[in-house]
């Protein structure tokens, strides 16, 4: 037997075991989903950061060195300039300053006053301009940085050389003066500028809080004119300038961060939205795992359930069917047995005769028989197949029709009939059965009984004067037991109005409630209280019995088998008898 | 129902204690092993009943013992039991002691 049936693990139980793991998955994916989208929000936003400032850099560069190369063309030769000409020279170039250095890279004109009289070999910021004099670089660059003169602003610095190494050329830039004239690079560069796949770049016009109108919408609402109208305060501006922060711009929850250049306000913004489908994507794909794990054991448990649900009925129908069979080889059974009575009506006045059998299941192992024998006897047999059920049913028809047929076939030769059923019986491999049979040959002209005990419950004999005693008669061997036991025929004659009665020992090992046996002494004051003939005999001893249990389950077959010699049988006997006496006379 | 066994050399004495009947009867022929053994007592002195199917362990033993030249013997019946015993026709093939 399986320890649990699978099919009965309710499926409700696994829903809301699969509810609660639902709920769980989803909290924690979430979560994660959110913590990993910010992550990544956080990081394009900065690596964005990074690229627009790098990318006003090398913009810048460019610019620079172009405009050194054109004024080392313009100066020609590497000369001391009054300060007044270089600073000419820078206005060309709306440059904020432009020193030369000599072969010998000392400092020898500047739009500075006083010229810088360190030699640039002597100065960290300058010592890499030597590279230029030596051929050994073309240009030299930096990026916007703060100068320890003027640690507010920003300046980026760029050299070139004179041809020859004849000396050279730096050019510096204010982030402030570049952003008189940065609308280009805004518009340029900047303008268009996205993050991601929904984020954009938009900027303030300079020292301002108003939105440039590039093409950075993005499909987003153009409403918003200026900075404050799209949400973002001076507060959050003050924060998002060195960290990413969430906002809503323009009503749209996105990711933030400025970044100030030239004057302008650049902002990055990145939607939340924007990393939405990898959220869906990390939360439900489990989720849909999930519920498909969910679906196929819901799936398998209802299968399962009609598996077992289908060899539920298909038990109970082979359980109905072997009902039926039961039922209907208990009405074999039965109707092998005669039911009416008187069973020879032509002899009734002679021999009162009755059986009854009523079996602890609906099939018994007991039964009773009778046949006549020539025209005076009476063959009469009741018997008890060592166990119940289907097998003791089978073996109770094989039984009684051997010892029948073989005890009324052989001119009622008793010993020998029962000896030939015995041994026949016997016959077959495997047969763990035996039978006690008490087999009875009754010549009802002369009351003379003949009768074999095969291990069986002695019947009582009832005298006509009411007094009773067991039937004597040690007994043999039960049939098939041994095939060569030998069965002794015992002899006894009856009397007008004696009754033998004869059954099985359903009769006296029937048990009430306590345990307690039927007994000898039961069967016999039942068989002496009984008023009249055998039926009454019969069914006397039954309502005893019945009376006794009352209400114990019946545990064995019974059996009872009466025979009377009527009174009046004798005396019609006697009747005829001196009839014919009178006849004669 | 309880069965001890006591094997001395071709001897084997087994002793019953309880009823013997249709639901204990199959654990005593379990029990059962007559394989060498010339001797076989069944000491049932502390058997108190024995159904149909007992008897047919003692019927099965008995025809063992005679097929195998064997002897075997029941000792310790009491009344009631002696009383199945005659009742069977069974003390025609089984020894008592």
């Amino acid at each position: 037997m399986p320890a649990k049936s699978l099919g009965k693990i309710r499926i409700r139980y696994v829903a809301v075991v699969f509810a609660f793991a639902f709920v769980s998955v989803f909290v924690l994916l979430n979560a994660v989903g959110k913590r990993y989208a910010e992550e990544k929000a956080v990081e394009l936003v900065n690596a964005t950061d990074d690229d627009v400032e790098a990318t006003a850099n090398d913009f810048y560069t460019v610019m620079l060195l172009n405009d050194a190369r054109a004024a080392v063309r313009l100066i020609g030769e590497p000369t001391a300039y009054s300060r007044e000409r270089m600073l000419e020279i820078a206005s060309i170039y709306s440059v904020d300053e432009i020193n030369i250095a000599d072969r010998s890279g000392r400092w020898i004109a500047s739009t500075e006053d006083p010229l810088p009289d360190l030699p640039l070999a002597d100065a960290p910021a300058t010592a890499e301009y030597l590279k230029l004099l030596d051929g050994s670089a073309e240009t030299v660059t930096g990026r916007f940085r703060a100068s320890v003169s003027a640690p507010f602003l920003r300046a980026k610095y760029a050299g070139v050389p004179f041809p020859g190494g004849r000396g050279l050329l730096q050019m510096g830039v204010l982030e402030k003066t570049v952003g008189e004239t940065a609308s280009g690079f805004f518009e340029c560069v900047i303008d268009g500028w996205k993050i991601g796949q929904r984020g954009f770049v938009v900027y303030s016009e300079k020292d301002s809080d108003r939105l440039v109108s590039g093409s950075w919408t993005n499909g987003l609402p153009r409403s918003a004119r200026t900075l404050s109208e799209a949400g973002i305060d001076e507060k959050l501006f003050a924060a998002a300038e060195h960290e990413v922060r969430s906002a809503s711009f323009c009503g749209i929850p996105c990711w933030v961060k400025v970044h100030c250049f030239a004057g302008r306000r650049i902002l990055l913004v990145l939607p939340f939205a924007e990393y939405q489908d990898i959220r869906i994507i990390l939360t439900f794909i489990p989720l849909l795992l999930l519920a498909a794990v969910f679906s196929v054991i819901v799936v398998i448990l209802r299968k399962v359930r009609a598996v077992e649900i289908a060899e539920e009925r298909l038990r109970e129908i082979e359980r109905a069917r072997l009902d039926a069979d039961i039922q209907m080889a208990a009405a074999i059974q039965h109707n092998s047995l005669p039911h009416s009575f008187p069973p020879f009506p032509d002899i009734a006045e002679s021999v009162d005769l009755y059986a009854a059998m009523r079996p602890a299941r609906d099939v018994g192992g007991d039964f009773y028989d009778f046949r006549r024998v020539g025209a005076d006897r009476l063959l009469v047999a009741v018997a008890d197949v060592s166990d119940k059920g289907i097998s003791a049913a089978m073996f109770m028809m094989r039984a009684k029709v051997t010892l029948i047929g073989e005890c009324s076939g052989r001119g009622g030769r008793l010993g020998d009939g029962v000896a030939s059923a015995n041994r026949l019986l016997c016959q077959g491999e495997g047969n763990e059965m035996f039978v006690t049979a008490w087999v009875g040959l009754f010549d009802f002209k002369t009351g003379r009984l003949s009768y074999v005990i095969a291990g069986h419950n002695p019947p009582v004999l009832r005298h006509a004067d009411g007094s009773v005693e067991f039937l004597s008669g040690e007994p043999d061997l039960p049939l098939a037991a041994m095939e060569d036991a030998d069965f002794t025929v015992h002899e006894t004659r009856l009397s007008n109005g004696d009754l033998l009665f004869a059954y099985t020992d359903g009769v006296t090992e029937a048990s009430d409630r306590s345990g307690s046996l039927f007994g000898d002494a039961r069967l016999l004051s039942a068989v002496a209280d009984a008023h009249g003939g055998a039926r009454e005999a019969c069914e006397k001893v039954v309502a005893e019995v019945s009376a006794f249990t009352s209400g114990a389950p019946q545990s064995d077959d019974i059996t009872v088998l009466a025979l009377r010699m009527p009174l009046s049988a004798a005396g019609d006997a006697l009747g005829r008898l001196s009839r014919r006496k009178f006849n004669l006379s | 129902m309880t069965v001890e066994k006591h094997i001395d050399g071709d001897s084997l004495t087994i002793a019953v204690d309880g009823a013997i009947d249709t639901v204990t009867a199959p654990e005593l022929q379990r029990e059962i092993s007559l394989d060498g053994v010339k001797n076989l007592v069944f000491d049932i002195s502390k058997v108190g009943y024995i159904s149909s199917a007992g008897l047919r362990i003692f019927l099965n033993c008995q025809k063992s013992m005679l097929k195998t030249g064997g002897k075997m013997a029941v000792s310790g019946a009491n009344e009631s039991v002696m009383h199945v015993f005659a009742i069977t026709g069974f003390t025609k093939i089984i020894h008592y002691v």
